[in-house]
This record gives structure tokens, sequence and C-alpha cells, in this order.
């Protein structure tokens, strides 16, 4: 087969920092290629650097054997290069049709009005590939989780009728936000795909790419370091491969058992958040890792804000520590000692450009002041210090600006963000590992663990199975809103994952 | 590892039919609340008619009917030109200088009582020309230089101020051109020129927001800007067009506003600005970006216009009338955007 | 840099953030140097004490409005409460005596944690609330003096002291460096003040990290309205009447010392230090035109650039992804 798409020394440069080091990369025609690598090993670079994002700052790009120089994502699509976003690119408050050609030189405006009825039509077409039966007028608002995916898909398969020949179609992450029915509704898109184009996959998650994947490149620190064919490999060696150390054993076993006996932290009875979740009723133990889990709209994460206070009307009983609480906001789930981790870290849970020191004292900074009125920079510099040490942040100092480090030192910040309150009994975590590659990950849960075995209870919701079965002392299931079977005991009887996706859907 | 796994256990077939019930009735909340929402401020209008109206007989009569359409035209012509603005989650403060200096600039180029100048129909056009440029001024330092809105347009309102008084003669120029103050004093159906001039720019304005790239973009700016620029769409480009768009209606309403006095005034623009934006807010336009439109702004306008003939009809204090104005404002605001009230919404 | 320097102002790593952090310091020498070269006469104490005298009131004002600007949000209705609280000190004088002014500050701080708790509460922007408010207190001003002048006679204990001198310094300008003392103090050393920065930064990591952002809104908004309130007794004590719109003419100069101190309007950066900076900027240019015989609409003129200048300069574009 010939190639469609070929790198030859392609780096790029930021102020600072090398994203890319001298990459040589070739995408052939009707091929799935998986690109793995570490957070910042450069994947999502070279994505925009295709997609026309970003321009190489040496190196060359030859499309269909001649070299092409892209100045921006237009001009990809032009060359028939589509970009699928990490996260959903679609506009709200446009109509699908105006979504789907947004990005792409049309002809349906004239003097710069629309012609609708042109573009409408044209719309359908692109609907139809996809199979969605919704009106080119709807505003994307209007639409499901589900369906907005499927646009985002007909927006890049719009670009065949643009385009002579084949189409590269670039998948940035796609799943990290999808449930695994959705995944694989779009790993059959992606096969269909194949036929009429070569495909760019990305995830972290290995299995995924080995699953849809003709071969794979491996980049790590900017550099692709390896090349595998599909069946030649497995996850273990990506693994290898991507972090330069062996995956087994990664995460330590609990070295002591939940206490059975231990005074129950928080006691849920009959939890309802409307629209949400109904009847939800469970304990934890002081010291116990309970883990929520679900398909996407299953309510886990529900819950966990729920208990925190920011769920904006919910019902039923919530008993801490021995007596009944109402926790209406953050401040007062703080003052109970509850703390929680956001899913949504850029959101929720970091405030950008300011130093990893004052986004870790933000909380529980003032514990270490005088009398709770007058604050003490040192006792509470020092306290932060000391978590980044434990936690092994990296971080060139406390002063550091956090959104400039990397997605796993980000979440161990936010993390310790919790971890200086010497009252926090209760720490729940929606989804920590989102965005985060293995190795980080692994570090994340060997602190939660060591957290645990002190005595701190923790409520998470987790992405895949393996890490509930990981980490978990309880498995909680849900299914639309209810609990649908819970597992005791995890770590010393390994309930088998079949038997947890059955009581999911 | 167990993801593949999870895979081979697809479970589409049970959990959608569920799923797709939720959304259709979730859709039809949706649409229901949609259209409360947009008529929230037409309600409250024809409430505070009503009220009126019991009040004060005088209220309900055809000549009073033209009196607020008459002094409508004005704020009307300010609110279209900011809706643009404020659609993509700017702001431009700069109407009352914008406004002054075009009024300044048509009153010494036409035929006045003070300059020699008699340029006619150009000074109309130097006067928008002046507008124009000065609100792409504005959407150029703000989009190419990333300075916020809200200070560069701080910074222009205080510039064109000043340029207005400046540019003021000794004496205050008394516009002579009859057939531009005609503008204003000549009736059909017992409306002025500038009635007819607003409504048919609110209606090119609608058009061009409805179906116009400049229109439907600013939507999007505004409802998720690094998603249009990572479109590849030239972001930079539709800002300077709004505000250019902005800066020129601005531009006009100085000039009507010469029209009707008849004579130019270095302060002609005072209280076009917050009253603007009062008004567009009431009508369900957020400052955040991204919803409302020129035809909400219009209703606002109307509810802020009738809320002041009322006032006057009814013999409020007229001393009380900004402090009326006041409590109207926030009320209307807090009603119109209560169903979007989250506990995790931020509001700046 | 040395590491020396570098310990001690962490948040400065490179050329560009130097520039950022002396910018607003650099343009007002140089707007100093120009009043300076314009008029050597500004240099003798006489003449800086009646300057320092004047400036008092919309130095108070600009340090007050720096509190909500820090949260990212706006307080349009400072001037009108200035105001506001100078007509109902005159009249409440006859009744009440001294006792009107602390009285009217207290009000103050009440209607100002009023505004902050019901921007949160109705979930309107403080842009609309304030606006509002706007109305409000310059409407009840014109009602409540029957839109005319309310004269005032000497004898007021809190006024005179004001108006007066301590050691030839004008006593207001002696309140204004206290109030400046006292909030810097607080920024730095409690909670308060560490959340203000907290909530600017981002509202919904703050909320989501236990800052009570009601209250810390109110706090924002209430010394926000003392300090205007503040800012108007001091006028009355300079004129011993009180108008309706007195202060209104300080609206927009009081929001340009806030930026061209470098606090950014989107919250967060910036600070009290900073707007005492931008603050006497303001002051100097409404000076140096006065002195240099300059209309006020040049006075105009000029602070529109200087803000234009001073933003750009000192605005940190990495810190804000999209700016609206």
């Amino acid at each position: 087969m010939s190639a469609l798409l070929s790198l030859q020394s392609i780096s790029k440069r930021f102020p600072g920092v090398l994203a890319l080091d001298d990459i040589d990369m070739e995408l052939r025609q009707h091929e799935v290629l998986g690109l793995i690598g570490q957070n910042g090993s450069g994947k999502s670079t070279l994505m925009k650097i295709i997609g026309g994002l970003h321009q190489p700052s040496a190196g060359e790009m030859r499309l269909r054997g001649s070299p092409v120089r892209f100045g921006s994502p237009l001009e990809a699509a032009r060359a028939g290069i589509g970009l699928v976003h990490q996260e959903q690119s679609l506009i709200g408050n446009l109509t699908v049709a105006e979504n789907l050609f947004i990005d792409k030189p049309t002809d349906f405006s004239r003097f710069g009005f629309y012609r609708r009825s042109r573009m409408n039509d044209a719309a359908r077409i692109q609907l139809d590939k996809v199979e969605l039966d919704v009106a080119p007028d709807t505003p994307v608002d209007q639409l499901t989780f589900a369906q907005r995916q499927m646009v985002e898909l007909a927006k890049v398969l719009s670009l065949e009728e643009l385009v002579e020949g084949h189409l590269v179609v670039l998948f940035d992450e796609p799943t990290s936000v999808l449930t695994p029915t959705e995944i694989q509704s779009l790993f059959r898109q992606v096969r269909r795909l194949k036929m009429r184009s070569s495909v760019v996959f990305i995830s972290h998650r290995m299995d995924e790419v080995l699953a849809i994947s003709d071969r794979v490149y491996v980049l790590s620190d900017g550099r692709n370091v390896a090349e595998r064919v599909k069946g030649e490999t497995d996850p273990d060696e990506l693994y290898e491969l991507m972090v330069g150390r062996q995956r087994a054993g990664s995460v330590l076993p609990r070295s002591n058992p939940p206490d059975k006996n231990a005074p129950k932290r928080l006691a849920v009875r009959d939890l309802t958040v409307p629209g949400k979740v109904e009847d939800v009723s469970f304990d934890v133990a002081s010291g116990e890792i309970v883990g929520l889990i679900g398909v996407q709209g299953s309510g886990a994460e529900a819950v966990c804000r729920a208990i925190f206070g920011v769920e904006d009307s919910h019902s039923g009983h919530i008993e801490y520590e021995g007596r009944p609480v109402r926790v209406s906001c953050p401040s007062g789930a703080v003052g109970l000692g509850i703390g929680y981790v956001p899913a949504e870290r850029k959101a929720e849970a970091m405030m950008k450009g300011m130093s990893v020191c004052q986004n870790m004292t933000v909380t529980f900074g003032s514990d270490y002041g005088y009398g709770g009125l007058l604050l003490s920079k040192r006792r509470e510099r020092r306290e932060a210090a000391n978590w980044v040490e434990r936690l092994k942040i990296k971080t060139p100092s406390l002063d550091h600006r956090i959104d400039q480090l990397s997605g796993g030192n980000q979440q161990k910040a936010v993390l310790s963000k919790w971890l200086l309150g010497r009252s926090l009994r209760l720490l729940v975590l929606d989804h920590p590992t989102r965005g985060l590659d293995p190795g980080a990950r692994a570090d994340l849960f060997n602190a939660i663990r060591r957290l645990a075995e002190e005595g701190l209870s923790i409520v998470f919701v987790g992405d895949t199975l393996d890490e509930m079965v990981t980490l978990s002392d309880t498995i909680l299931v849900l299914r639309d809103g209810r609990l649908s079977q819970r597992f005791d005991d995890v770590q010393a009887k390994r309930p088998s994952e079949e038997d947890i996706v059955r009581a999911m859907v | 590892m167990t993801q593949a796994q999870l895979h081979a256990h697809d479970p589409s077939a049970m959990a959608s039919p569920r799923r797709g019930e939720a959304g259709t009735q979730r859709r039809y909340w949706h649409i229901g609340l949609g259209v409360l929402k947009s008529a929230g401020p037409i309600v409250s209008l024809l409430l505070m008619v009503l009220v009126f109206a019991g009040l004060t007989p005088n209220f309900v009569s055809i000549a009073n009917l033209q009196a607020i359409l008459e002094s409508a035209a004005v704020p009307a012509v300010v609110a279209i030109g900011m809706t643009f603005v404020l659609v993509q989650g700017s702001i431009d403060l700069s109407a009352e200088g914008v406004a002054s200096l075009a009024n300044i600039l048509l009153s010494i180029l036409i035929a006045n009582s003070v300059t020699a100048h008699d340029l006619g129909a150009g000074a109309i056009v130097v006067a928008l020309a002046a507008g124009l440029t000065i609100g792409a001024l504005n959407g150029t330092l703000y989009a190419y230089l990333r300075m916020p809105s809200l200070i560069v347009t701080l910074a222009m309102w205080l510039i064109t101020l000043g340029l207005a008084a400046l540019l003021f003669p000794s004496r205050q120029p008394q516009i002579l051109d009859s057939g531009f103050v005609g503008l204003a004093l000549h009736k059909h159906l017992g409306l002025s020129a500038l009635v007819y001039l607003a409504v048919a720019l609110a209606f090119v304005a609608f058009i061009v927001e409805r179906r116009a790239k400049l229109g439907r973009i600013g939507f999007a700016i505004g409802a998720d800007e690094a998603l249009v620029r990572l479109a590849g769409v030239n972001v930079n480009a539709y800002k300077v067009g709004a505000f250019a768009i902005c800066g020129c209606l601005t531009g006009l309403a100085g000039i009507l506003t010469a029209a009707q006095i008849g004579v130019g005034n270095p302060l002609a623009g005072e209280g076009l600005l917050f009253p603007g934006i009062a008004a567009c807010v009431i009508g369900g336009t957020l400052l955040s970006g991204g919803r409302g439109g020129v035809l909400h702004s219009l209703v606002g306008v109307l509810v802020l216009v009738t809320l002041r003939n009322g006032l006057v009809q009814t013999g409020a204090n007229p001393l009380l009338q900004k402090a009326i104005e006041g409590v109207v404002i926030v009320v209307a605001v807090a009603a119109s955007t209560w169903h979007l009230r989250r506990k995790t919404r931020v509001v700046k | 840099m040395t590491p020396v320097l570098a310990r001690m102002f962490p948040s400065i790593r490179s050329a560009g953030d130097l520039l950022r952090a002396c910018g607003p310091a650099i343009v007002l020498m140089l707007v100093f140097a120009a009043v300076i070269w314009i008029a050597p006469g500004i240099l003798k104490w006489r003449a800086i004490n009646a300057l320092l005298f004047d400036a008092a009131p919309l130095l108070i004002l600009v340090i007050g409005s720096t509190l909500p600007v820090l949260l990212g949000c706006i307080d349009l209705s400072a001037a009108a409460m200035a105001s506001f609280s100078a007509v109902v000190v005159a009249l409440l004088v006859p009744e009440l005596g001294s006792a009107a002014v602390p009285l009217v500050l207290l009000g103050a701080a009440g209607i100002g944690a009023a505004q902050g708790w019901l921007i949160g509460r109705l979930q309107i922007p403080s842009f609309v609330m304030t606006l509002g408010t706007l109305g409000l207190f310059s409407g009840l001003a014109l009602y409540l003096s029957n839109a005319s002048t309310v004269g005032l006679g000497p004898g007021v204990a809190p006024l005179d002291f004001l108006g007066g001198r301590t050691h030839g310094v004008p006593n207001a300008f002696l309140a204004v460096v206290a109030v400046w003392m006292f909030l810097s103090l607080l920024q730095r050393f409690t909670r308060v003040g560490r959340d203000i920065y907290a909530f600017g930064a981002s509202e919904l990591a703050a909320y989501m990290s236990g800052v009570r952002r009601d209250l810390i809104r109110s706090c924002a908004f209430a010394i926000s309205s003392v300090c205007a309130a503040l800012g108007g007794m001091m006028l009355l004590s300079q004129t011993l009447y009180s108008a309706p719109t007195m202060a209104s003419n300080l609206l927009l100069p009081a929001l340009v010392g806030v930026v061209a101190g470098g606090t950014a309007i989107s919250g967060g950066v910036g600070g009290l230090s900073a707007s005492l900076i931008g603050g006497l900027t303001a002051v100097m240019v409404r000076v140096g035109a006065t002195i240099a015989g300059l209309p006020g609409a040049a006075q105009d003129v000029a602070f529109g650039i200087i803000i234009l200048v001073a933003v750009a300069v000192t605005t940190d574009r990495t810190k804000i992804g999209i700016v609206k």
C-alpha cells in the first residue's frame, strides 16, 4: 500500500519547549493508525500540525506524494484532512447544518448571507451517511449527547464531496468522555470509514488502540520511539514502550484490609436527585474506598455532587459521623470535613494563573494560621511543600503556575488541596483519572490507597472497570439512577468483570 | 485489560429506548421554556401597558403611542448596534462619546450658523464614517491586542467625548439645512422619518442576524469562542465587524439626535449608553453572549421608553424616575434569567 | 535576575513580567514628569498639599472600586453612592449631629453588602446590578434633596476633621492612607483577602474549594460602598454643601484609576497598591491638564490614551484564554 500522508523529520518548538523532535510517520491508504503516548508526549501537537492548527518548525509533510503546508484548519480541510477533537467541537446555538459546514470552504453563502435551503439539503446528505435522523436546522443544543457525536462524525465525512480521493481523518482521544456503548458505536463508524479513508486514532487506553488499529506508533517526549503492527504486540509491551517501566505491580496492594467494625462515616439513605438519581442508599466506613460505576447518565456523578452539596436540589437523608446533616453548599461540606475532586479539573478544580501553593492552600490554609483569623504563609507553605514531596508532584517550585504543570501533577496538586485539611474525613473523587496517562494514574492510585489506610474514607467514580477493581473495597453499580448491585470485599474476592458489566446495563 | 470485554457486552439495545424517551421529554420541556423565555419581556411590556392604562386614561391614545415610538427611535438605533457586540459576549461603552462626536461632526459640516462648511449629505457620510472607524478601531484594539472590550471602549468613550468637545466651535452651531432638520419635523402618519428609519434598520439588522454569516458567527462566538477559532474561522474579523456596526449605528444615533434638537451639542450622546445596554439586557440579550438578538433588544427599548412615558403620564415624581428605572432593570433581568439559576453558574 | 530578588518577587520570571509589574509606576512617573515640565511650581509643598487635599475623594473611590474588580465584577454605583451618602448626611446632620456620619457609613456598608449578596442570589451580572443601583442611588439623591443643594454649617466633628490638617498634611489624605493600609493588611494576612483573589482567578474553582462566595462578594461590595460613602463625606467636608450629582463625574476617573494601576478587569490580578498608583496617575492627569490650562476635553482624551497604554502594557495575556 502506498503512503497517503507522510511526515519527514517534523519538529515543533514552542517557546522553551521542544514539543516534537524529528518525527517520521507514514499513513497508508485504508489504514487505521494508532498513536499512543503519555500526556505531554506530543500526540496532540502532532495532530494539530496535520490538521493545520499548528505549523511545524522544521520538517516536511507530504500528502499524496506532494509536499503540503497548512496555514489553517480550513486549508487542511480543503486538502481532505478532518480532525475530530478531543472535546466536542459543536457550537450549541448554531444549527446542525451550520455546524457541519462552519470549518469548510463552501458556496452556501452569497455576499455574506447564507442560502439556507442549499445548505440544509447538503447537510441532509451528510446526516444520512451516519444514519442520523434530525432536521438540519435543529439547534445543536437540542440534541442528545450521542446524536452530537454522530453530527461530529458527519462533519468530518462531509469532506468527501469537497475533496478528490482519500480522506485523512484524525481522532484525538475521542473516547475519553464516552461510555462503553458509545465507544462501541464509534468503533463501528471508524471501521466503516476505513473503506474510503485513512484514520489516525489517539487514545490513552491501550486496549482500545489495539482493538481498532492496524498499526501503532508510540510517542515519548516528542520522539517516535516505536512502531508495532497489530497482532505482534500486547498492551504490556506498549505500556513499557510508553513509560519505560513494567506495568505489573504498579499499584500496591492494600496493606491492611478495612476494619469491618470501623465506625460508619457516611450513611446515605434514599438519596434522590430529580432526573438523575432515585432512592440510592449506602454506607461508607472510615478507611473504606467505595467505588461507584455506571454507564453515562447512571447518576454516579450526581451522587458525588449531592454529597458535596452542589446539586441544585436533592432529597433523602445523609448521616455523617452518626448525625444527620444537610449539606447545601461546598463550604458547608468542607466544614464537616468532606472534600471533592471534580471531574472537570480545568473548570472546577484549578485556579488558572495562580501558583501551585495558592491552589493548594485555598481551602485549608487558614487552619495553619493564628486563631482562624490571620494566615501564616510560612507554616502553610511548609505544609504544602510537605505534600508536594509526599505525592511526588513535579513542579519547578511552589510558586509555579498550576496550569503550566502536566495533567497528572495538576490532579495531584488538586488532591493535596484537600489533604492539607487536618479535619478531612471523607474525600469524594469524581473521575479522578480522567485525562491522566497510565504512569500518573498509578501514582495517584497509590496515593489514594495510602490515604485510605490512614483512615480517610473515599468515594470515587471510576472510568474503567480495571481501576474500580484495583482500588475499591466496595463497588456499587448504578443503573438509570438506581443502585443495581453491590460487591463487598472486592480486594479479597474480586468480582468478575462480566458480573459488573451485567449490573451496569 | 477490561475495556475490550466491556465493549463486548454492548448494551445499546436495552439502554437506548429509555434514554431516547427522556430526551424527547426534555426537548419539549426545553421548547416550553424557550417560549416562556422569549415571551417574558413582551409579557412584562403588556403588563406595564395595562397598569399604566388603568392608572391614566390618556396613556392609551394614538398621540401617546406616537410619542412613545418617537422617543424610542434613537435608543432603538443604539440598542440594535449594541446587540451585535453583546451577542458576541463583549461590551461597547463608547456609545455616548461616539454619538456626541458624530453629532458635532455633522453639525459643523452641514449648513450651519457657525462654520462656513456646507457638505449637505456629505456631512452625514463623514459622521457615519467617523462612527464606523471608531467602532472598527475599538474592535481592532480589542481583538488583535487582546485587551478587554470594556476597557478599550471605556477609553474610547473618554477620547471621543474629548474630541467632540475639542471640535465644538466657540458658539453652538445651529443646523440650517432644512431638509435634514425636517427628518425629525415632518410627519407621515403622525410619525417622523426617524421612526421609519429605526424600523427599517431593525428589519435589516434582523435579517443580518439570522441569515448573514456576520450574525450567525457572532452568536457562535458568544456561545464558545474557542470552538469557533478551532474551526478555523477568522474570529477577529467578525469581532471587528460587530464593533464597526455598533460604532456606525451609534454615530447614526448621534446624527438623529442632531436632527431632533437642531443644534450641535458636544454632550448629545449623554444618556444613550446605560439605557441602551439596559434595554438589550431587559429584552433577554445576555451580557455573557450567545443569546438574545435584535428583536429582544427592541422589546427592551420599548419596555424602558414605555416605563418613562407611563411615569410621566401618571404624574410620578420625575425626580424618582431614575430610581424606579434602576429597580425595574434589576427586577426585569433577574426575572428573565431566573430559569438559568444553578449553583455552579458563574455570573460576573 | 538575582536569586534573592527572584525569591522576593516570585511572580516575576521574565522581562515581560517585570515590565507588566512596573508599567503602571513608569506611566505614573512619566505623567508626573510631564506635569513638572509644564508647571515646575507643582513641586512646592503647598501645591502638593493642595493636590492631596483635592485628590483624596477620587483616591478613596479608586481604592474601594478595586475590590469588586479583583473579583472580576464591577461596581458602577460607587460615584452615585458617594453623592447619595453626602446628601443623606447633609439631611441628617440637623437631626442627629455628628452621629449622622458613622450612621451613614454603616448604612452604606449594609447597602453594599446587600448589593453583593443580591448579585449572587439573583445571579445577575454585577454590571447590570450596579447599573440598576446607580440609577436607584442617583434617583434617591435627587428625590431626597429635591434636586437642590443642601448647605451644611461647620461644627460636625467628623467632617471638620476630614476637612482639616494634621501637621500640615490634609486629614482626608491621611484617611486614604489609613484605609489603604488597613485593606492591604486584610488582603495580605487574612482568609477573606486571599479568597478574593481565588474568587477572581476562578469563581467556580474557588466555590468548589469551599470559598464562601456570597460572603466574599458581599464583603467586596460593602467595602466598595463604604469607601464611596467616605469619598462623599470628603467632598462634603471640602464644599460644606451637598449636591445630588456632586460625585457623578468621578465614576469614570475611578475606573480609570483601577485599570491604569494594572488591576485586570477579568479579576484575580492586581491589588490595592496598584490602584493607589493608578489613582495617583488619574489625579496627576487631572491636575496637569488644569495647570497647563488645557480644557477638560483634552483631559478626557489623555485619560483615554493612558488607559489604553497602561492596559496594553500590563495585561498578562497568558493568564486569560479568551478576552471578552
